[in-house]
């Protein structure tokens, strides 16, 4: 039963299946550890920095060591055991895509190595959680309601300079000044924009993440829904500016793929890891993602 | 472990990702949860959440604003944060028993949690307050119903 609705989201030769195993495993320990590089500085000036940067080296070890298979394992246990102490020290101020890291590297923990069918299984779940994930996104968007008049955008205007730069593109400047003036106290708004753009973009953002998981399933659908998530996925992170959130989504959605999509763009996610590593040691200036 | 057991593992996994967003929600609703924390899929999809604390005291019979003294505000500052993640499941508690402590005489205090919340009708922020109210004996504090509307100053 569990195996037909995990194939609903398609079925991988078992070479590809494999490779997509492997390289999706090297890819996410390479983003954890320069995620933990990146939040190194923050606790610079806390009682545990030590032990931060213990944690940042042994997943930097971990990262290093997950391309050997015989060390894969271990590398990805150590991995975890690290996340969970991380996860605990923050509770419950974890950002949502902590749980989703906690989830894959255990979930990739799993399998035995070599084992097709385990294998199999897992990018199953990894695919199924792409569809999860994006439909209760615009569920919640749906529900709480603040996309309709595109009340929630003007208020993230208001209180982020991301978003403001973003809408600059296409609010007239006084009504950003406006927005950005605005504080939260009683009476304060409205927090609404009159302009069919704007309202039409913050209405698209639901109804983009309820209707790309169906797209997703559907076998036939699948092609244009590929390319379609990613770039979903980008317009987001336009606004949202995470890069770890954004590039492991991106990476879980070419899961989708017939080929190793994540294999060919092995090089690009690394490279966008390397720009991310050295702006967060301070070998190059921070610029847009921060 | 077999692959009987990791199949469950894997089924139960994916079954508990799919409903737990709607209890989530549920939980934001009922209890006023933190909707961007807590895995519920719910970053971006309503205002981070922003409450303000108010305290009174009585004293003789007599009402009044109490402004917290120095060494109290940390730990209301710290009840504050906590309360914006937790919602009503968070009791200011413990708080009321420390300004008990602190204030033997007063024999009344009154916690006032403002909420502010982007009304949708309106498109403009409003606050909703929820009161706890506290008999202080004997650097105690006894939680007693609240009668009647809240009664924040300011």
């Amino acid at each position: 039963m569990l195996e037909r609705v995990l194939e609903l989201t398609g079925t991988d030769a078992p070479g590809i299946a494999a490779s997509k195993f492997v390289t999706f495993r090297r890819l996410l320990l390479a983003a954890i550890a320069v995620e933990l590089w990146e939040l190194l500085p923050y606790w610079a000036d806390k009682p545990h920095f030590g032990l931060q940067r213990l944690l940042v080296w042994a997943a930097t070890a971990a990262a290093v060591a997950v391309w050997w298979e015989r060390l894969a394992r271990p590398a990805l246990a150590a991995v975890l055991a690290m996340l969970a102490v991380d996860f605990a020290r923050a509770f419950p101020l974890n950002a949502n895509h902590q749980y989703l890291e906690l989830i894959l590297v255990g979930l990739l923990l799993l399998p035995r190595p070599g084992d097709a069918r385990e294998r199999t299984l897992v990018l199953g779940a990894f695919r199924w959680l792409v569809v999860l994930g994006l439909f209760h996104a615009g569920l919640q968007k749906l529900l709480h309601g603040y996309y309709f008049g595109g009340e929630f955008l003007a208020y993230a205007i208001a209180r982020n300079e991301a978003f403001a730069a973003l809408f600059r593109w296409i609010l007239p400047a006084g009504e950003i000044a406006r927005l950005e003036g605005l504080q939260v106290a009683a009476g304060a708004g409205p927090f609404r924009v009159e302009s069919w753009l704007f309202v039409a973009i913050s209405n698209a953002t639901w109804v983009g993440e309820l209707a790309l998981p169906p797209l997703l399933l559907w076998t036939k659908t699948r092609p244009p829904a590929i390319p379609l998530t990613i770039l979903y996925i980008f317009a987001i992170e336009a606004g949202a500016r995470e890069i770890f959130f954004g590039s492991m989504m991106v990476q879980l959605v070419l899961l989708y793929c017939r080929s190793d999509m994540n294999r060919r763009l092995l090089p690009v996610f690394l490279a966008l890891l390397a720009y991310v590593l050295a702006m967060a040691v301070g070998w190059l200036p921070k610029w847009y993602f921060s | 472990m077999s692959y009987r057991w990791k199949r469950l593992a894997v089924g139960s996994l994916l079954g508990a990702v799919a409903l737990w967003p709607l209890a989530h929600h549920a939980a934001v609703r009922l209890w006023h949860l933190d909707p961007w924390r807590f895995f519920g899929w719910a970053m971006y999809a309503a205002p981070t959440p922003y409450i303000e604390l108010h305290f009174v005291e009585r004293v003789e019979g007599q009402f009044r604003v109490l402004q917290l003294p120095q060494e109290l505000r940390a730990q209301a500052a710290a009840y504050a944060n906590a309360r914006v993640r937790w919602g009503e499941l968070y009791p200011p508690h413990a708080l009321a028993r420390a300004i008990a402590r602190h204030r033997p005489q007063a024999d009344g205090l009154a916690i006032v949690v403002r909420r502010y919340v982007l009304d949708r009708a309106t498109s403009r922020f409003r606050y909703e307050d929820r009161q706890y109210s506290y008999r202080l004996a004997g650097g105690d504090a006894i939680p007693i119903p609240t009668v009647g509307p809240p009664q924040a100053p300011g």
